[in-house]
């Protein structure tokens, strides 16, 4: 069951260090996570969720950025140990 | 000139010169950067009070420019908008980089956020592809060094192959050598950079040589390896130029099919393939010359933010901070307020007695004093709101504050940031439309300039209380509790939820947003913010308002019906001289002929004639002429309406129990349900004309100004109609 470690950004908790495997979603919102860094193979940091649980402030490479939880969930993630 | 087309606004600025000519300016430096880099604190460093937003028609990014002479050059500098890269998909993107095609900057300075190189000099990848040598700011080098980062900046500099200089901006370090440097480096021209940089797969850089040696790929006046990249990345701007130049096609063809090629063998996009090329460069040039200690504190930032943005302690943090900025801004604002309106006042004492009374003098209190002093009165909470903002934003507070409430404000289409300017609507909709400036996409600023005007501002309030206290005297507070803020608030996320699913549909923009450390902002840098806005509201708002003063002062007195008043003064005369009635019965029988005067006299004007004309169009929500005269009326301000109702609804002119007696000829004048339809038609037409103004100038589009009047009268006439008629079907009065 090795395979199924891949999740969605959105359904990972605060606190959790995960891998970038993807990023799917819309052209636009892609693009902008590419160039701040979102990157295959990065390691991501899930921060905090806001108070009223969206959007989530997520770190990587040194900054933190936030994004909506829709826009989250178009991350594929792996957990990293 | 290359033949590219970006964008066409802007090509449209270019041929109307509204930027300089270069033989005028003999240096043009821009600056370019990430959003949250120190840009702005370096711009205002380096230019000092010198500088001004730059007009570019039909572009709402804000764009300032700046001069400044060292040592005998003359430098105009130029801050560009903040942007993560320079593909064309935002506006800021495109007006960065049509800056730096087009205009040919002497030095581009970009500006590094030195504590985050890795993501900062991807856009310094992106220049060097472009073709451009940067000069690299590396920029607050204090909090470099207080984080114990290493650099080595002299073989970074050596393997990019371009200056670096390392600044303070807060503080104006080194600005002379970052100057020094550009000024030797536009001398003696050494702002190209013709090398292949980055490390693309070998598939990529194939491409790429076969699209650069298509000879119709040099003809385009930027750098045939850019364009390339472009072609690859599916860049549309560049993909339409490239279509229209001759042979275009033929280029599109080999770059669209190398493209899928290339996804195929590497499997994946050709986007991601390209940007983890240029950050595996970058990646490569940090690995030799930067050196991190490890973390193991907590960083302030991280403690500030666990009470900002705590899940419990986060609104009242927030509130508490709006709470401030709101009584700042208008409570405190009053007081400079109310001197200025004295100051008003006093020069229109002073022309009342200098001047004799003519037409002109009546020109010059009413028009010209009357409408510049309407104007002037909104600067203190200009100053003061701004003054708020730009601490919010300069030191990070600002992108908090939408973190938290992006939720309840993305439900109707709306960015976290739209929070401010419905917030400060309650004190003024001026302000508040300007404050929409902190949006950073234009479809979110565009949404908000719409919506702004139905939050309910304090000039409606004297209409509530005046209608509250005539029709609903038990309930009075409420009722002004409601109008106040809930019925605008609502009417503002209603219509922003409805402007979602239809007007803006599909129109979604990415939230994804850079969280900043929190920065102490420097006095200086906020003077100099707070006073751009001031500067740009008085400029740009003087003219326009004092031409509208001009024409509702001349349709509110003209024409003038001479028989009116000498018919009228003869009537006042026969009672004076009347011998049977004693002198209170004449006083009050004066009173009720001046009154009757001045209702002729207001039909016979221009807005009273127009104000009669509209009558159909008000009378299915049971208004009569006098409530279409007086809404009419309230375009000069809301409040206007209690003023000019007392000469339409009061039987005599005196100002014994005025308002007594205002509220009991509302009452005799409205059923409750006509007072309640009448409230809600205040509420929603268009605030005033200087918010109309600040409407049209901040959407900068005449499409959306036209849009923004219709809709908010539409508005008002549909549910003003609903509620008369609905009300009326139900049995109410």
């Amino acid at each position: 069951m090795k395979k199924s470690a891949v999740m969605d950004l959105s359904s990972c908790m605060e606190g959790d260090l995960v891998k970038i495997v993807r990023i799917r979603g819309d052209s636009l919102i892609r693009k902008r996570l590419i160039e701040m860094g979102f990157l295959r193979g990065r390691v991501l940091k899930i921060v905090k969720y806001a108070p009223l649980k969206d959007p989530v402030e997520v770190e990587v490479g040194g900054s933190h950025v936030s994004l909506r939880v829709c826009e989250a969930a178009g991350i594929d993630v792996e957990p990293v140990y | 000139m290359s033949p590219l087309s970006f964008s066409h606004t802007l090509r449209q600025n270019l041929k109307k010169d509204v930027f300089y000519e270069k033989s005028t300016r003999p240096f043009t430096i821009a600056l370019a950067g990430n959003p949250n880099c120190g840009k702005t604190s370096l711009f205002n460093a380096i230019t000092g009070a010198h500088q001004h937003v730059g007009n570019w028609g039909g572009v709402t990014v804000e764009v300032k420019e700046g001069s400044v002479t060292f040592n005998k050059n003359e430098i105009r500098v130029v801050d560009l908008p903040g942007t993560y890269s320079l593909t064309a998909f935002s506006l800021e993107e495109s007006v960065a980089r049509d800056f730096i095609i087009h205009e040919k900057p002497d030095v581009v300075v970009n500006v590094i956020d030195a504590t985050n190189l890795e993501r900062n000099l991807y856009l310094t990848v992106q220049l060097l592809e472009l073709g451009v040598r940067p000069l690299l700011a590396f920029n607050m080098w204090d909090e470099v060094r207080n984080k114990q980062i290493e650099i080595n900046i002299k073989l970074l500099s050596e393997l990019l192959d371009v200056p670096i200089v390392t600044t303070i901006g807060k503080n104006c370090t080194n600005i002379n050598k970052l100057l020094d440097t550009a000024v030797l480096m536009a001398k003696e021209e050494r702002c190209k950079y013709n090398r292949q940089i980055s490390e693309f797969p070998a598939e990529v850089v194939q491409v790429i040589e076969k699209l650069i040696s298509v000879p119709v790929m040099n003809s385009f006046g930027v750098s045939a390896q850019w364009l390339a990249i472009k072609l690859l990345e599916n860049d549309s701007e560049v993909r339409s130029a490239v279509k229209e130049a001759e042979g275009g096609s033929g280029i599109l063809e080999i770059a669209d099919s190398a493209r899928s090629k290339i996804e195929l063998i590497l499997g994946e996009d050709a986007q991601s393939i390209i940007a983890e090329a240029r950050y595996g460069f970058i990646a490569g040039a940090l690995r030799e010359t930067v050196r991190k200690p490890v973390r193991n504190r907590v960083e302030i930032s991280d403690q500030i933010d666990s009470i900002i943005t705590h899940p419990v302690w986060a609104f009242p943090v927030f509130f508490l901070f709006m709470w401030l900025l709101f009584q700042a801004t208008f409570v405190l604002g009053a007081y400079p307020q109310g001197l200025l309106e004295s100051g008003v006042e006093f020069l229109r004492e002073s022309v009342l007695n200098l001047m004799p009374d003519t037409v002109l003098r009546s020109l010059i209190i009413d028009g010209i004093i009357g409408g510049v002093g309407g104007i002037i009165v909104f600067l203190p909470n200009i100053l003061i709101l701004f003054f708020g903002i730009a601490i919010m934003e300069d030191s990070g507070y600002m992108a908090r504050a939408a973190f938290i409430t992006d939720k309840v404000m993305h439900k109707v289409g709306l960015h976290g940031k739209s929070f401010i300017p419905m917030l400060m609507g309650m004190g003024c909709n001026i302000p508040a439309i300007m404050a929409a400036r902190t949006l950073e996409s234009e479809t979110d600023r565009r949404k908000t300039i719409l919506l702004a005007p139905l939050i309910s501002c304090s000039a409606r309030l004297p209409v509530y209380v005046l209608f509250a206290g005539a029709l609903f005297p038990k309930h009075a507070g409420n009722i002004v509790f409601l109008f106040q803020f809930v019925f605008g608030t609502l009417s503002f996320f209603i219509m922003a939820y409805i402007f979602k699913k239809t007007l803006f549909k599909g129109d979604e923009q990415p939230f994804v947003m850079e969280l900043p450390p929190y920065r102490l902002p420097t006095f200086r840098s906020v003077l100099i913010h707070m006073w751009q806005r001031a500067e740009h509201f008085l400029k740009k708002m003087g003219g326009v308002v004092l031409v509208f003063s001009i024409i509702l002062w001349v349709l509110s007195n003209y024409p003038v019906n001479s028989e009116i008043e000498e018919s009228y003064n003869g009537k006042i005369d026969s009672v004076r001289i009347s011998t049977e009635l004693s002198s209170e019965q004449k006083e009050s029988k004066t009173g009720v002929l001046e009154s009757e005067m001045r209702l002729e006299q207001l039909k016979y004007t221009g807005i009273g004639r127009i104000g009669m004309a509209l009558e159909p169009f008000f009378r299915p929500l049971g208004f009569k002429w006098r409530e279409s005269v007086s809404l009419l009326t309230g375009f000069v301000a809301k409040e206007v309406i209690v003023s000019s109702m007392g000469v339409l609804y009061l039987a005599d002119d005196s100002e014994l129990d005025r308002d007594q007696r205002l509220k009991t000829a509302i009452a005799n004048h409205f059923t409750p349900l006509k007072g309640f339809a009448f409230m809600f038609f205040v509420l929603l037409y268009t605030p005033c004309v200087v918010a109309l103004i600040t409407v049209i100038r901040e959407l900068k589009s005449v499409k959306w100004s036209i849009f923004s009047v219709v809709y908010q009268i539409a508005l008002a006439w549909v549910v003003t109609f609903a509620i008369y008629q609905g009300g009326r079907l139900i049995g109410l009065q």
